[in-house]
């Protein structure tokens, strides 16, 4: 078996360690971090996405997978920075103010970054402020917001139309996620689209960014 | 507003019992939540019902509020008892929420403390070990509206918890966790001797939240792949737990039912695998209705979430008798009665999101449509879809329970 077929294969059977050696023996045998990347780790994310979409996997086997992939990447971002490998598009995620839940929208961070997307993640309970200010810097393809409850999900339009009046919205796709929000929701809010999980969140910004 | 606060409740929890066993037809709608914050407790019981109760006043408002619970506390850790009854505020905390409850109709008096107090016991042990969680950071202000917003709310720590390791697990005092010094049976004799007639008490459990707060969500998914054995001690300590927990509370005759109220799954699926679920946790809830059977009452799930991956086993091996607890993003109360309804009773699934945002008008007609749908099935029970939340506003909860009253 190739050594990136072996680093895809250390991450869905969730072995950290074991991404993170023969990442560095893959270096070794002279494989570039680009070629771990696309050819090791993205594929394995997206076979993870797939099965987490058809049930196949839950929770801990994401953050298993994420934590696989994430032993990897800390040991190729430095070279990936260095050798200017680009990445598939930026994403600007956070939660909305007054929400403190995080592990939704961690999820559809790691699969971003697992899908090849440069991810600037926020945290929790951001301002509107905070979302403007981060679009001007870090000028991303997509904005994506996440709410747990109904009464936080109504910072969502707040977020939309502060974009507009910073004179940023034009330039950067708004996508929205968590439990109360709907297609519905997206659409009435002018938000340009919505995702159900983490892996369909994926998709969509694949389908966005065409 | 309406017919709440009722004159003349007549509240009748075996004829409840009756229509969720599917016994009986019913003769009226029943009400069923899991509780209601107390925020709204005090402020129907101070604006709208003469009963003369002392205000809201953090020092004893809830058996479950943080600062009744340190007042507690401090007495445990000082070598004082940790008792449920101790003192007058936790009389008129019980007393006024009988109060609240036999006027707004239920046929039985929610009730968390004794669970509360269990896991208060335990965080206070811990906390003197040094294994300490803070919640602190982890509060945000209330959205609430300003009638009933409580300052902050509280939310879960989801990354981390009090036991991250073997070390911390052998740390964790779990002996000195003594159900004897909450004094139960003096608190169901207490509650018996003030239930209006025809009402009963819940008897709530819970043992996968605490096992999920004591390793923290994200470190026990990380554990079931690189110690599972670690996880599997945590379950059984907190499973057993709540089995000794249960085996007080189950006895007594005001106590109705056993209520496990247990969030197993989110938006799309459950937190963990069904294969998880089944090796660390639903066996343990078998055994929980095996013992409310036992002693001939009811076991109630209360669960959140995508969890119909698992509802086979929770009807079939398990043995729960009724579910609350729905969102019509995942599968609505109408379809849930369709589907499962012949089985197992379904109480509640008044959308949250609905309750908060829908103009009164739409609110009565998706209210109508539940009752339509649900009620001629027979084996249903009317409610929101979680609790009654005090960032529910007030007059949508009402107009709810309006429907629901006026429904014939």
């Amino acid at each position: 078996m190739s050594v990136l077929k072996e680093i895809g294969e250390s991450v869905l059977g969730y072995q950290p360690k074991k991404a993170e050696e023969l990442t560095r023996k893959a270096l070794d045998e002279g494989k570039s971090a680009g070629e771990i990347l696309n050819d090791g780790l993205i594929p394995a994310m997206d076979v993870v996405g797939k099965k987490y979409e058809g049930g196949e996997i839950y929770v801990p086997e994401m953050l298993m997978a994420a934590k696989s992939m994430k032993a990897a990447l800390a040991i190729l971002r430095p070279i990936l920075a260095e050798t200017g490998v680009e990445s598939k598009g930026r994403v600007v995620i956070g939660t909305v103010e007054g929400d403190l839940h995080d592990i939704g929208q961690n999820l559809v961070s790691i699969m971003f970054e697992g899908a090849g997307y440069d991810v600037h993640n926020l945290g929790i309970d951001n301002t509107k402020d905070a979302f403007v200010e981060a679009i001007k810097e870090t000028k991303p393809h997509v904005l994506a917001l996440s709410a747990l409850l109904t009464t936080t999900m109504i910072q969502m339009p707040e977020v939309i139309e502060a974009l507009k009046g910073a004179g940023v919205r034009d330039g950067v796709k708004v996508i929205i996620g968590g439990a109360p929000v709907t297609q519905e929701y997206a659409d009435q809010i002018g938000a340009d689209g919505y995702a159900k999980d983490a892996a369909a969140a994926v998709t969509l910004v694949r389908d966005l960014l065409k | 507003m309406g017919s709440f606060p009722l004159v003349d409740p007549k509240p009748d929890f075996e004829a409840l019992e009756d229509v969720l066993l599917g016994k009986a037809e019913p003769k009226r709608v029943h009400f069923v939540e899991e509780f209601a914050d107390v925020e709204v407790i005090d402020y129907v019981v101070q604006n709208m019902m003469e009963e003369d109760f002392p205000s809201l006043d953090e020092t004893w408002a809830s058996a479950g509020s943080d600062s009744h619970q340190i007042a507690k506390a401090q007495k445990f850790l000082a070598g004082g008892a940790f008792k449920l009854i101790d003192g007058e505020p936790d009389e008129i905390r019980v007393k006024r929420d009988i109060a609240f409850y036999y006027r707004m109709g239920f046929d039985y008096l929610p009730d968390l403390a004794p669970w509360h107090m269990m896991c208060a016991m335990f965080g206070t042990l811990a906390a003197s070990e040094g294994l300490a969680q803070s919640f602190e950071s982890h509060a945000a202000p209330d959205t609430a509206d300003e009638t009933l917003s409580r300052g902050n709310r509280n939310w879960m720590e989801e990354k981390i918890g009090f036991v991250s390791n073997w070390d911390d697990f052998e740390r964790v005092p779990w002996d000195r966790v003594d159900l004897d010094m909450l004094g139960i049976d003096e608190y169901y004799d207490f509650i018996g001797k003030h239930l209006p007639e025809g009402m009963r008490v819940t008897a709530l459990g819970c043992s996968f939240g605490p096992l999920v707060t004591t390793l923290g969500f994200e470190r026990m998914c990380e554990l079931l792949f690189e110690d599972p054995a670690l996880v599997a001690a945590v379950a059984e300590k907190w499973g057993k737990l709540n089995l000794e927990l249960y085996e007080r509370m189950l006895p007594h005759d005001c106590v109705g039912f056993a209520w496990q109220a247990d969030d197993l799954g989110y938006k799309s699926q459950t937190l963990l695998s069904p294969a998880h679920l089944r090796e660390y946790v639903l066996p343990w809830f078998k055994r929980y209705a095996e013992l409310a059977h036992r002693h001939g009452k009811m076991m109630w799930l209360h669960s959140c979430g995508n969890i119909y991956a698992i509802m086979e086993d929770l009807i079939e091996d398990v043995g729960i008798d009724a579910q609350q607890s729905f969102q019509d993003e995942i599968l609505p109360i109408t379809e849930f009665m369709d589907t499962y309804g012949d089985r197992i009773a379904g109480m509640g699934g008044v959308d949250m999101d609905k309750l908060c945002r829908l103009p009164e008008p739409e609110l009565r007609a998706y209210c109508r449509s539940i009752l339509d749908h649900c009620m001629p099935k027979g084996r249903y029970a009317f409610g929101t879809g979680n609790s009654v939340a005090n960032y529910i506003p007030l007059e949508s909860y009402l107009t709810m329970m309006e429907e629901g009253y006026r429904y014939r």
